[in-house]
Order: structure tokens, then sequence, then C-alpha cells
């Protein structure tokens, strides 16, 4: 058998080989290989016949397009040791990310008898441009997490400011907070004493406005959801409801003010019996009840919307009425979401001024200090005080209100909304984690 | 009736039962009606005790005084009833909150809406809507005693009152609602499209604002109105830090009123219901229903579209 030759073989761009010098020893033909240039001398693999049989080939080719000014060239060196001088089916022996690196390394690999070429066969070292990140692809990444972190920003931002207002009184509010400031009434002109009437006030409205908004509202919305048909008369509820829920609440207390006003009326002409016929504590709560009524009506319904028909359906074929149904299947699968929307509009009710201030909220009334009337303070046709109501007046309408106090008032008022408002997400994503479906 | 005749003779008749049961069925129907209806007496009050009461105050105040006038001095002695006045006072500060939320509710949706983890968005929208509930009382006051002293260190001659500090604090009041319905009408946007964009190499931003935010256009908008709708009815923020001057400007330093500060001015004071200085209440507060309510409508019929998907 003759001595193994080694002969090199570049690769022309138009596919031809172009015949190299011939070696004796592999890390002789291997170190000639530095003189490769894979730009100037690639094609696609052909099916040429060997020049020689005697003789291992290293050819040498470079497999992808030239590299574009926007890539970045990477070398990556593939062996594939072929049978036969067929072509490239070779097996991937070892990548290297350059080309000394290939040469050493196929070097290294021949010494130690890993590659074993013998007579006839191929060896092939391709170049191969791998997906490397172009200077305008970097460019476009780097846009792309700047303004990912900017809207990160801008999320944070959502609660960012409101949480530093929260912050803000609760530092300057912190020294007003004592068992007596919730349980003093407003002395002196207001610029001492503590909260207790208005916050009684406060609760009262809420109270008694809930007790009304929250049967007709979902009832309402159980009509709107499981009885009414498609008509002129439903469309018009409907608009009714969203309309409702849009019209600013100044507006909802000029309604107030109107029906204060015509209830007068009747009262005088006609002696007839009507609710109320001043600013009072019950026509307050009715404009409350007013304002929260849509948004009431609007949960239940997505509540009860969220049950599956199937539920119903199921329901009604073992004979159940529709009333049985919702009363037994229906409300008690969706009381999660009515219950939500209920308690989001006792902290909204809680919470606003405008309303009340038109119907029946005074800067003051005279409150005992002991006994039961501290406790009922106000009867339903006495005006009251309210916590949103006494914020507003004695940041506005009193002096000499120690600052404390405001932000204490402001603290209250604040921690009993958000509070309210966390009890109700808490309690939603409580009873939707035991949800059934 | 049909119905009766054809059952089978083998079967039942109607018991008691059934019959108790058909009456309970109506009367539970009728009790859910007359709550339903209640919501609709409601709006017919609304727009009747509006009308009744304007019509009364402009049997006395032509339009051309309510409309071809900018001063507006109801309670004084000469009296004028320049609506414009007090519209210039609610554009002024509802158009400084608008620019303030505008962009930032945007972007702020456009991160939950494409960027964010599914996590992030499980926590921030609790949260906001937590803070939703922060009472607009408080908001007023601390613009008024916060941010107006910081703002007049930055603003040269800014007023204690003026439009500015309560035109940003709104800005901040409404920013989570244009952001969270904004984000709506951003998820609601198909799959489909952000894919096809991304087969035709676009990044994610370049997708978001060049394909998702366009589509979601018109939900957008929506949000928009919307905000600007609750900017102008808001009352408690500007009443407390605008100040209780109705002036004709577009200066934000200066103390503005707005419509919804002067419905609460007047029935503060010792005005006696049924004069006229009481109706000119009923009037803004006309103009101010007609406004929102428009704002509304639109809105709301911009979002069906999206709901119902008829766009795509």
């Amino acid at each position: 058998m003759a001595e193994l030759r080694y002969c090199l073989a570049w690769k022309r761009p138009d596919g031809s080989f172009q015949p190299g010098e011939t070696f004796a020893s592999f890390a002789e033909a291997a170190t000639a290989l530095s003189a490769w240039q894979p730009q100037s001398h690639s094609g696609a693999l052909s099916t040429q016949e060997p020049c020689c049989t005697d003789q291992v080939e290293i050819w040498c080719s470079c497999q992808d397009e030239p590299a574009t000014v926007l890539s970045r060239p990477r070398y990556s060196f593939v062996v594939y040791g072929t049978v036969a001088g067929g072509g490239g089916d070779g097996s991937e022996a070892a990548p290297w990310w350059g080309l000394q690196e290939a040469i050493t390394g196929l070097v290294e690999l021949e010494r130690s008898g890993q590659l074993a070429l013998r007579h006839g066969q191929r060896l092939r070292l391709c170049h191969r441009e791998v997906f490397a990140t172009s200077a305008g692809q970097k460019r476009k990444a780097r846009a792309e997490n700047i303004a990912k972190t900017v809207f990160m920003a801008m999320a944070l931002m959502l609660v960012a400011p409101v949480l530093a207002i929260l912050v803000y009184l609760l530092v300057k509010g912190w020294p007003a907070l004592s068992l007596s400031f919730f349980l003093e009434n407003p002395r002196e002109r207001m610029t001492a004493g503590g909260i207790w009437a208005p916050l009684v006030g406060t609760f009262f409205l809420v109270f008694i406005s809930l007790l009304l908004a929250a049967p007709v509202g979902i009832l309402a919305g159980v009509y709107l959801n499981e009885y009414a048909r498609d008509n002129w008369l439903t469309r018009i509820i409907n608009l009714a409801v969203v309309n409702l829920a849009g019209v600013p609440s100044i507006v909802h207390a000029l309604f107030g003010v109107g029906v204060i006003m015509f209830f007068a009326e009747l009262r005088r002409n006609y002696g007839i019996w009507v609710p109320f016929e001043d600013r009072c504590l019950l026509a307050a709560s009715c404009t409350l009840a007013v304002m929260t009524l849509p948004v009431i009506i609007t949960s239940t319904r997505e509540a009860l919307a969220s049950v599956p028909m199937s539920f119903r359906e199921a329901c009604w074929n073992m004979g159940a009425t529709r009333w049985q149904t919702i009363r037994t299947i229906v409300l008690p699968n969706s009381i999660s979401g009515i219950l939500t929307g209920v308690i989001l509009q006792v902290s909204r009710a809680a919470g606003e001024t405008a309303p009340i201030l038109l119907t029946g909220a005074v800067f003051s009334v005279p409150v005992p200090d002991h006994g039961w009337r501290a406790f009922v303070p106000y009867g339903l046709h006495d005006r009251c005080m309210a916590l949103s109501m006494h914020l507003y007046t004695i940041s506005t309408q009193v002096v000499n209100v120690p600052e404390h106090v405001e932000y204490g008032t402001a603290v209250v008022l604040i921690g009993l909304v958000l509070a309210v408002n966390s009890a109700s997400i808490a309690l939603r994503v409580y009873l939707r984690s035991r949800k059934k479906w | 009736m049909s119905i009766h005749t054809a059952i089978p003779a083998h079967l039942p008749a109607r018991t008691a039962l059934h019959e108790r049961r058909r009456l309970t069925e109506r009367l539970v129907g009728a009790v859910l009606f007359a709550c339903a209806i209640v919501s609709l007496i409601t709006t017919v009050g609304i727009i009747l005790v509006l009308i009744v009461e304007t019509a009364g105050f402009f049997q006395e105040v032509s339009l051309r005084d309510f409309f071809g006038d900018t001063q507006w001095t109801p309670l004084f002695a000469k009296k004028h009833f320049g609506i414009w006045a007090l519209v210039a006072g609610t554009a002024l500060t509802s158009a400084i909150a608008v620019f303030t939320a505008v962009p930032l509710g945007l972007l702020a949706a456009a991160y939950l809406s494409e960027f964010a983890e599914e996590r992030v968005r499980r926590v921030l929208k609790p949260i906001m809507e937590i803070l939703a509930g922060i009472p607009t009382v408080v908001y007023g006051y601390f613009a008024l005693t916060f941010v107006t002293p910081l703002l007049q260190k930055v603003v040269p001659g800014l007023a204690g009152f003026n439009a500015l500090s309560p035109g940003l604090v709104m800005g901040i009041m409404i920013f989570p609602t244009i952001a969270s319905l904004s984000e709506d009408a951003l998820y609601a946007v198909p799959t489909s499209l952000r894919e096809a964009a991304y087969a035709l190499g676009a990044t994610r931003l370049a997708t978001t604002f060049r394909v998702v935010i366009p589509s979601a256009f018109s939900g957008i908008v929506a949000a928009i109105i919307l905000g600007v709708s609750r900017a102008v009815g808001e009352t408690m923020i500007v009443t407390i830090a605008a100040g209780q001057q109705p002036r004709f400007t577009f200066d934000p330093r200066v103390p503005v009123e707005t419509m919804t500060a002067y419905i609460v001015q007047v029935s503060l004071g010792d005005t006696p219901t049924g004069t006229l200085e009481f109706r000119t209440i009923f009037a803004v507060g006309m103009m101010l229903f007609v406004f929102t309510l428009a704002l509304n409508m639109v809105a709301h019929r911009l979002r069906q579209h999206i709901l119902k998907g008829s766009l795509w």
C-alpha cells in the first residue's frame, strides 16, 4: 500500500474544484489550510469526481453565502469524514469557532487516531456562518429593551404616585391617629377633638344607601340577565343603566336636590306623605343609592353571565322552574362576583362628597359625647356630618385647623375606603380560587 | 292553549303544586321587573328635573345671554350668565388632566398587554382597582396642600388656586381608568395579527405601535373619551384646588371655576331654592349632563364594537 498522501482542494465559487498542493503528512497539509479564505472560495457541495483515488483529500468549502455587511462572520468548521469521497453525509466531528482553532483541532484529532483517514477518503472542512446578531438587530433589541423599561416605568406609575400620596398622608397624619381621635367629637370649631360624629354619619349614609341599592340592584341584574327578552324595553333599560353609570356624581346630586324640591312641593300643596322634604340623611342616602345602583346592576349581570349556561340547562331538565334555578344554582354560583361589586360600591359611597354635600351633609351638627345618642346621633330626617364632607370642611371652610387633624382625617377616610376595597378584591380572589368550573 | 289539549290523558293533570309554582314565577318576574325599571325611572327623573329647572331658568335668561357672554356672575348685583367662563374652566382643567393621563395610560396599557408577564398583570390589576377607590376629596386636599406649593417653586406666578395643580392631580386620578380600558382594547386584538407581524420580521415594539395600537384604535379612543368624561364630571378636586373665580381664560396659573365647582359653591351658600340664582346650577348641570352623556354614548358605541368584534 502506498503511503498516504494528503491533497488540498479548494472549492471555487462556481462550484468547481481547484486542486491544490499535495503533502506528505496531515499536519503539513493542515498548516497549509491557513491560507484558506472562505470568502473567496465558496460554493455548494459538488459531487465532482475525486481527483486522485490514492490520496486523502482535504476539501475546504464554504456552505453559506458570503458574509453580508450586516452580519458579523463567525466561523464554524465541521469535519465530515466521508467514505469513498461520496459527499457530505459525514459525521460532524467538532465545530470550531475559527480557522486556527480548526487546524489545531484537526491535527490533534489526527494524532490521537480519531480521524483514521484512509485512501480515497475526503475530509471536508466547511465554513458556516451561524446566526449572529447584526448591528441593526442589536439596535432594535436595544430599542426594544429601552421601550420595555420605559413602559414598565409607566405601569409602575399606575400605582406609584397614588402610593406616594398615601405614604405622604400617612406620615403627616400619623401623629393625630389615636383612639381618642376616633372616639371624640370635633371641638372648638373643629380645631380640636376627633372625628366621631362624621365617622358615624358616613357609616349611616353608606349603610342606608346600601340597604336601598343592593337588593334593587341585584334583583334588577337578575332580571336583565335571566328574564329579560331582547325587546325595546330591555334595550332602553340597558341604555338607562349605562347612562346612569356614566353620569357625574354631581348630576346625581342635582337629581337629589330636584326630588327634594318636588317632594317639598307635594307636601306643601297637596299634603301627600313624602319620605323627605328637606336635605337630610335619608335624602343623601337615596342619592348615594341612585349613584351606586347602576354599577351594582352591571357587576351583578357580569357575575350572572359568567355562570355557564349548562348549569341552568341541567337544572331545568330536572324540572326546576326559572326562579328555582336562579335561587339554587345561579345565585350561589355567582355570589362572589355580586358581593365584590356591592362591596366596591360601599367604598365609593363612603368616599363621595358632592352628592351628599347637596342633599343632606352639613359642616357641623352638634352631637352628644355620651349616652346612647352618641351612637345614634342622627335621625333619618336630620342633617348629618360625613367623613368626606368633614375633610372638605376643615381643609377649605374652616381656618386654623391644625395640620395633623386634617391629615389624620384624610388618612382615616382613605384607610376606610382602601380597607373595604381590599377586602372586596381579596374576597373575589379567594372565591375565584374555589370556583368549580 | 293547544299545548294543554295535546297532553295525553295518562299524564297527571296540573296539580295545585304546579299552580303555586306558576304563581310564584309570575310574582318573582314582576318583582324583578319592577327593580329593573327603577334605573329607567331614575334616568327619566334626572332628565325631567334638569329639563324643568333649566326651562325655568331660560324663561328669565335668554339663550343669547347664556351662550353669548364670557362672564359668569349670577351671584353678584350685576348679573352675567355667560356659561363660557365655566366651560373654559372645565375645559382647561380637563385638558391638563387628559394630556397628563393619555400618554402615560397608553404606554402603561401597551406594557401590560404586550410586554408584561402574566404575573405582573395579575398583581397590578387588582392594585389599580383598589387604588381607584381613593376618594376624590382626598386628591383635592392633596393638590391644594402639596402639589400647589410644590409647583409654586417651579412655575413663576402660580396662584394659590390655579388650574394646573388640580389638572395634574386629576390626570393621576384618571390615568388608571384610561390605562385599564386601553389595555382591554389592546388585549382584544387577535393574536393572529401579532403573529403575522412577527412573521414579517417585525420586532415586538414595531408590532405594538404599527399593528396592535392601530387595530385597537377605536377602543383606545373610547378609553380616552371616558377619561375626558370623568375629568369633566369630577367635582371635589377642582372645587378644592382650582378656586371659585369663573373667568374665560386658558392660563393655567390663575384661579378658575369649573361647572362642577360652581354647583358646589351655590349649594353650599345660602341661596334659597326656587330663585333664579339657584336655578343656574340646574342649567349648568344640564350642560354637564348633555356633555358627559354625549361622550359616554360615543365611548359606549365604540366599546360595543370591540366587544362584538365587528371591527374584524
